[in-house]
């Protein structure tokens, strides 16, 4: 049962003692953590190592937020900074790939690959799955800075100077790239209508 | 599923699509991605060590308040409350004071004296008697003080130990009475209360032993206290009645305990004397009426008791024989 606290309120519970309150917190963000390292082309396996090195950092370093900043915007900064971490210790290639708008994609598409016919079936259900996946799918597609700028709206609600906080980017460059982003997901979710 | 085209349907600053990240939403909700349940434990875990919290269960959310030290101090009062009432009780114990007697005639019964032990042989006595003589010859041991009685008490397993002998003999006797027994030559200064009679006199006989003439032996005085007056059935040294209940003796213990030990007073001395003669008289008497009914057989066991009973006082002649008979 959530309760009606800030996040910024539950870290400053846990930083007190509360362990309940990081329970609360964690419920909050986990599943959006996880799927921002989804999407970014983590695997599973990885994505669960990258989850856990996120929360203990927000563990370990709790006393030191400052109420003044926003929760979310300090867990993405975390996330991302283990996510950048996580790609050039595996291979640098694939960390250049981030900058470079070509990252690999290693999530399970066995659901992905499910042909464009399967829409014809009238199954609604099924459709509209399989809709979801391609959208999945056109997201991780994306450019790397442009999928990031997209998951942290997304994901996180950051808004574009949040964005631009976590990525480092200049204000315009993240409207930009969230602009890009909005382009090709609606490109790439044309077929469906 | 449809795409807003439109880039007047943009997010706030512009750049963003509501649509599409609902869609997006969506599309996460559909995918129904969670992390491990591993991770989620590690991490959960290493939070509550970092706060030095343990893990929590439903059953301690609702905190029972420590009560353990009330309990312990009521377990602790309760314990030396039950010590204290077992050591009274066992002080106080009202004793079994129904001895075994001997079946007696509807004859007898109306005939017989007050309770008058006779000093005969302890074989030979009742219970009751053998009790009152066992007291009498200790009663000759100096007394220890009023005060030592606690300590006494402590030791009347011992002193039980050291009665056992006649306890044997008189098995009838319960422990307490025992006890009773034993503390009585501690107490010279007043007779135990194993003296007092343990049946009320009848008016008649009462009215007799006042009426007889004092020439008597004198017993010791008592107090001139109530007491006086039960132990007022009591003759001389050497004879006694069955003992009273032991609340009557607590009780008495507890009020010479309050109270000084000081000598008795010549009246109190002079006025038990006097019953003692009465009762004396009275028997006499009783005995010289049984000879004028012509129930001789009757008297001359009275008499015979009587003699047993005071050796030392010589019957009238209308006690020894038959009226008429001389």
């Amino acid at each position: 049962m959530e309760s009606s606290a800030t996040d910024e309120d539950l870290l400053a519970a846990y930083a007190a003692g509360d362990a309940r309150a990081f329970a609360e917190l964690y419920e909050r963000h986990e599943r959006a953590i996880y799927r921002f390292f989804l999407r970014q082309g983590a695997a599973t396996s990885a994505a669960d190592d990258l989850l856990q090195e996120t929360w203990l950092a927000v563990v370990r370093n709790a006393a030191k937020f400052e109420p003044r900043a926003k929760f979310t915007t300090w867990l993405y900064t975390v996330a991302r900074s283990k996510m950048i971490d996580h790609w050039r210790a595996r291979d640098d290639t694939v960390s250049l790939a981030y900058f470079a708008g070509d990252a690999a994609n290693d999530a399970d598409e066995s659901v992905l690959d499910t042909p464009a016919g399967d829409a014809h079936r009238p199954d609604h259900q099924v459709i509209a799955r399989a809709e979801a996946r391609a959208f999945l799918q056109a997201v991780e597609a994306l450019p790397p800075p442009q999928r990031e700028a997209f998951l942290l709206q997304a994901e996180g609600g950051l808004s574009l100077d949040e964005n631009a906080a976590v990525t480092g980017a200049a204000h315009e460059t993240v409207k930009s790239r969230l602009r890009y982003a909005m382009n090709k997901l609606r490109s790439a979710m044309e077929a469906w209508q | 599923m449809t795409v807003n085209e439109d880039r007047n349907s943009s997010g706030v600053d512009g750049s963003a699509n509501p649509e599409l990240v609902k869609r997006y939403r969506q599309a996460s909700a559909e995918a129904d991605e969670r992390p491990a349940a591993s991770a989620r434990a590690s991490i959960l875990a290493a939070a509550a060590r970092e706060v030095g919290a343990k893990p929590v269960d439903a059953a301690t959310l609702v905190r029972t308040p420590r009560r353990w030290p009330l309990a312990a101090a009521a377990a602790v009062m309760l314990s030396t409350l039950a010590v204290m009432l077992a050591i009274r009780t066992n002080e106080e114990m009202p004793q079994f004071n129904a001895p075994p007697e001997p079946a007696r005639s509807a004859t007898d019964n109306a005939a017989l004296p007050p309770k008058i032990a006779s000093p005969a042989p302890m074989a030979d006595q009742p219970p009751s008697e053998r009790q009152v003589t066992q007291q009498q010859s200790a009663a000759t041991k100096p007394a220890p003080a009023r005060e030592e009685r606690s300590a006494a008490l402590a030791g009347s397993a011992a002193d039980s130990a050291t009665q056992a002998p006649r306890a044997a003999a008189t098995p009838a006797l319960p422990r307490n009475e025992a006890d009773s027994v034993a503390q009585a030559p501690r107490d010279t200064s007043r007779p135990s209360p194993a003296e007092a009679p343990s049946t009320p006199l009848s008016k008649e006989q009462e009215q007799a032993r006042q009426n007889a003439p004092a020439a008597l032996p004198a017993s010791p005085a008592p107090e001139p206290t109530n007491r006086s007056k039960l132990r007022s059935e009591q003759p001389v040294a050497g004879t006694a009645a069955p003992a009273p209940p032991i609340d009557q003796a607590g009780a008495d213990a507890r009020r010479d305990a309050a109270k000084p030990a000081a000598p008795a007073p010549s009246s109190a001395a002079q006025s038990e004397r006097k019953q003692t003669d009465e009762s004396a008289a009275a028997w006499l008497e009783r005995i010289i009426k049984l000879r004028r009914e012509g129930r001789h057989d009757e008297a001359a066991a009275e008499l015979k008791r009587f003699r047993e009973r005071y050796p030392q006082v010589q019957p009238p002649a209308e006690a020894l024989l038959p009226v008429g008979t001389r």
